[in-house]
């Protein structure tokens, strides 16, 4: 089917702009139109398996049916270990029942459309495809104010709908000083299909600990946006992990505002059997004195494609920015492959800014001597690659693994 | 500060070689069509294959779109507005130098070429390009005894056909790019490198071009091939005239290593780059690339960029001959407005292919300057290693560096380093030169010769200093 056909009908399966995102499903709605699907000419999309990106569309919305979590993915709740929980789905849910710990608020109705798509206009991306989606679809958000420092971990849980396209929307605002750290788990499941949208303001002097955790299974797809605007001084750490989708695809898109924050990204991804994963990170400094590390990993085996484009943008204002991007890749099989294109756009002369990038297979000499020392090649393969994660996952929250209960994330095939 | 002002008069030295040469021309009606091209053909006095290649080319340029993804910007191009064959008008073939236009070698001596024999001091061959025509080519004997072809394009399509019929078009196939399909269409004059079996060049091999008309295109194609266990080193250099509107030129260079052979391609550009509001200039729009078809071949790219207003070039290697090693070494300087969106493909298909690619930025001024690269390890380049480095040096607050390197892998057992850095000149460098008694400007231009190291090591000697100055001179007045 062609692509427009295939966007209309799509547009007729959703249900009636409806509730408080009523306009914003409209725009978007007769933008998608305009726009359509992303095509070879666009250089952001332009490795992207178009097939699979349309098979999304080919999913069936979720009916918003209350999803069953398997019970051992609960276990944390009954320890009841500085985690606050909580279940984001398609499903209407009525937020203001909701029991938040101290220091967290709910952003009503009327304040939500001070803050809802400020960000998204900050860096002009409505009109790019994973915002168009999502706005089309999702029919409500969850706004939280966090206002204190001394909080529980928020886990955030988004499971999908088997079979069914989901579509969720948060939004998080930080004020002066708040602390908070935040894990998103996606969970993916049999042909199931995600589109998130999450933005998140942090006040000066903030400090925000993001870890996304993104675990497909079975033929699962995922696109998530994920919009940041950093004020001074505020601090803004994420840490993440995308393995096992048929598709997927996380865009963070970081702006420092008055420039003077700092920002960390560490990312892991891995990309096994058919798998096509890919991150596309943004990152802007709208002023001076700006801090960015940023470390990518990725892993292709199988058939497997990774996907790496980080755009580091300095403009004149950005003095004293320091930015590092290192990319670094491992690629596995004959059949897989890798594409990483990082890019410097810089016009400040006061900078300093450097990006690496890294392709190549396990180290030979790395497995030699662990085989001198009467490990076998199965277990050296797996030490390797355990120690390559490392400096990724070791960023995670504690307990992150029990997330990871049909993943086999660590397992290395002989490769002799 | 004064060091500011200093550095702004340093920059904004004049270009010498803006003159034009008062030399009788001839051309051709304006614009581009089958007749036209049909009517260079025949002036040319082309066998029958070269016209049809130049047809088809036409055909399939029509067809195509201008690109538009690099990070350039320039007003529309009237392609119909343009001269695409300029001569100067005189018998084009001469049996001597004493026979051409003694105006025409007063230009090249102002160039500094060593054109005429008596004055040829250093050991380098010359073939000399003036708008569209190739005037003369040195020491044409001495190379002969040796079995080396170094000729005009022309010449060599006459005497030579089987070898252009078998290798133009090979490297760069004729619907390769818009602009490469333009100049297959169009293409005027150039040089011509043959390297028989098992010779070393004895000598250097250099062409300079040159654009003298304000309204022509320049269109030069150049071919070089070396075959079995032979090497050449090829100087390239290019000057034009200033004027007030922006002059196209769109070449092609086609470089053919086959077993063992050895090709280093050096360029010094120095092109007409627009005055300091970014009026005139060249507007530079180039095809570059080499094949490593044989085993343990190597191609060599070094240049040196300076002028033209924009700069669109990505000097490529294809490594397809098992071992064969590709190199490019770039210095690319902007100021005013220019714009320079420039780099390198190194597409690995041979197993146990390696590539280095070193490219060292430096903008000023207004400018923009680009890295744009792309590394591709394809599924049989087993054990193929790939080394990059792109730095970048701004002057001043207002131009870009900007870098997108491409990486591409589809085979395991290769890898690929990339890295990159942007800084700019250091003042507690700068501070300490000049505590030791080294004026500013010195200073600058140390640091700025210092930052090319890495690739002025790789141009031939004579080059080396020459594009040392060339950089002092470019940056003069635009350090703040």
């Amino acid at each position: 089917m062609k692509p427009s056909m295939l966007c209309q009908e799509w547009l007729t399966s959703l249900s009636k702009p409806d509730g408080i995102l009523q306009e914003i499903q409209k725009q978007s709605r007769d933008s998608i139109q305009k726009v359509g699907l992303p095509s070879k000419n666009d250089e952001d999309w332009r490795v992207t398996n178009f097939k699979r990106l349309q098979k999304i569309l080919e999913i069936p919305i979720a009916k918003g049916k209350k999803i069953d979590l398997k019970p051992e993915l609960n276990i944390l709740k009954s320890t009841k270990n500085k985690v606050w929980q909580f279940t984001l789905s398609p499903e209407l849910q009525e937020f203001s029942k909701m029991e938040l710990p101290n220091g967290v608020e709910l952003i009503n109705e009327k304040e939500l459309q001070i803050y809802l798509g400020n960000n998204i206009e900050l860096f002009k991306c409505k009109e790019e495809w994973s915002t168009l989606i999502n706005e089309c679809s999702a029919g409500q958000v969850l706004g939280l104010k966090v206002t204190g420092k001394d909080l529980p971990t928020l886990e955030v849980l988004i499971p999908a709908e088997s079979n069914c396209f989901n579509a969720t929307r948060l939004l998080l605002v930080l004020e002066e000083e708040a602390k908070v750290e935040v894990v998103q788990v996606f969970l993916g499941s049999n042909f199931s299909a995600q589109s998130h949208l999450i933005e998140i303001e942090l006040a000066e002097r903030s400090n925000f600990q993001h870890t996304i955790i993104a675990l497909g299974g079975g033929e699962a797809s995922l696109s998530a946006q994920t919009i940041i605007k950093q004020e001074k001084l505020s601090n803004y750490s994420l840490n993440f992990l995308q393995s096992g989708w048929l598709w997927s695809r996380l865009e963070p898109r970081i702006v420092q505002i008055n420039g003077e924050a700092e920002t960390n990204i560490k990312g892991l991804q891995i990309a096994r059997k058919n798998e096509q994963v890919s991150t596309h990170s943004f990152v802007r400094f709208n002023g001076p004195d700006g801090k960015l590390n940023q470390l990518n990993k990725a892993l292709a085996d199988d058939s497997g494609h990774s996907i790496f484009y980080g755009s580091i943008q300095v403009p004149k204002i950005a003095q004293q920015t320091q930015a590092n991007q290192l990319s670094r890749n491992l690629l596995l099989s004959k059949r897989a492959r890798i594409d990483a294109k990082p890019q410097l756009e810089i016009i400040a002369d006061d900078v300093s800014c450097t990006h690496g990038a890294t392709v190549s297979e396990l180290q030979e000499e790395e497995l030699f001597y662990l085989k001198s020392r009467g490990i076998d090649s199965n277990r050296a393969n797996s030490l390797l690659l355990n120690g390559f994660y490392q400096e990724i996952i070791s960023a995670f929250p504690m307990n992150w693994k029990r997330w990871l209960f049909s993943s086999d994330l660590f397992e290395v095939k002989n490769k002799e | 500060m004064s060091s500011t002002q200093t550095v702004d008069e340093i920059v904004s030295q004049p270009y010498k070689y803006g003159f034009v040469t008062d030399i009788e021309t001839e051309k051709i009606p304006k614009g581009i069509n089958k007749d036209i091209i049909k009517l260079i053909s025949s002036k040319k006095e082309e066998p029958d294959f070269l016209l049809k290649f130049r047809l088809r080319a036409f055909d399939q340029w029509l067809k195509m779109a201008e690109p538009n993804w690099a990070e350039l910007g320039y007003p529309p191009i009237n392609y119909q507005d343009l001269i695409y064959f300029a001569a100067p008008k005189q018998e084009q073939k001469k049996e001597s130098l004493e026979e051409v236009d003694p105006k025409l070698l007063d230009t090249f001596e102002k160039l500094g070429i060593p054109i005429s024999e008596q004055k040829r001091l250093a050991n380098v061959a010359v073939d000399a390009v003036f708008d569209s025509v190739s005037i003369a080519t040195t020491y044409k004997e001495k190379l002969a005894e040796h079995g080396v072809i170094f000729c005009s394009i022309s010449e060599a399509v006459t005497k030579y056909p089987e070898l252009i019929e078998k290798y133009l078009g090979t490297v760069v196939p004729i619907n390769d790019n818009f602009f490469a399909a333009l100049n297959s269409a169009v293409f005027s004059d150039g040089s011509f490198v043959y390297i028989p079996k098992g010779v070393d060049c004895p000598m250097e091999l250099s062409s300079y071009f040159r654009i003298n008309s304000g309204d022509t295109g320049q269109f030069e194609r150049t071919l070089i091939i070396a075959e079995e266990k032979s090497s050449v080193s090829y100087l390239e250099g290019c000057t034009a005239p200033m004027f007030d509107t922006n002059t196209l030129h769109a070449a092609v260079v086609e470089l053919i290593a086959l077993d063992y052979s050895t090709i280093k391609y050096s360029t010094v550009q120095n092109w007409y780059a627009g005055n300091e509001e970014g009026i005139g200039g060249i507007y530079n729009f180039v095809t570059k690339r080499g094949q490593c078809r044989g085993k343990k071949s190597k191609i060599s790219w070094s240049q040196v960029e300076t002028g033209s207003a924009i700069t669109w070039k990505y000097p490529s290697c294809i490594l397809q001959g098992e071992e064969s090693i590709g190199e490019f070494y770039s210095v690319a300087l902007t100021n005013n407005y220019q714009q320079a969106d420039t780099g390198t493909k190194m597409i690995h298909v041979g197993a146990k292919t390696r590539s280095t690619i070193v490219s060292k930025g430096i903008s000023a001024g207004h400018s923009k300057n680009s890295y744009r690269g792309l590394v591709d390890m394809g599924p049989n380049a087993i054990n193929a290693k790939n080394y990059s480095q792109c730095d970048s040096m701004l002057i001043g607050d207002k131009a870009s560096a900007n870098t997108f390197p491409y990486i591409h892998s589809q085979q395991p057992k290769a890898s690929i380093e990339h890295e990159a850095s942007t800084c700019r000149l250091a003042e507690d460098q700068l501070f300490y030169l000049q505590s030791r008694g080294i004026n500013f400007e010195e200073a600058v231009s140390m640091m700025v010769s210092g930052f090319c190291r890495d690739v002025f090591n790789q141009l031939p000697m004579e080059f080396a200093s020459e594009a040392d100055k060339l950089l002092a001179l470019k940056l003069e007045g635009s350090v703040g």
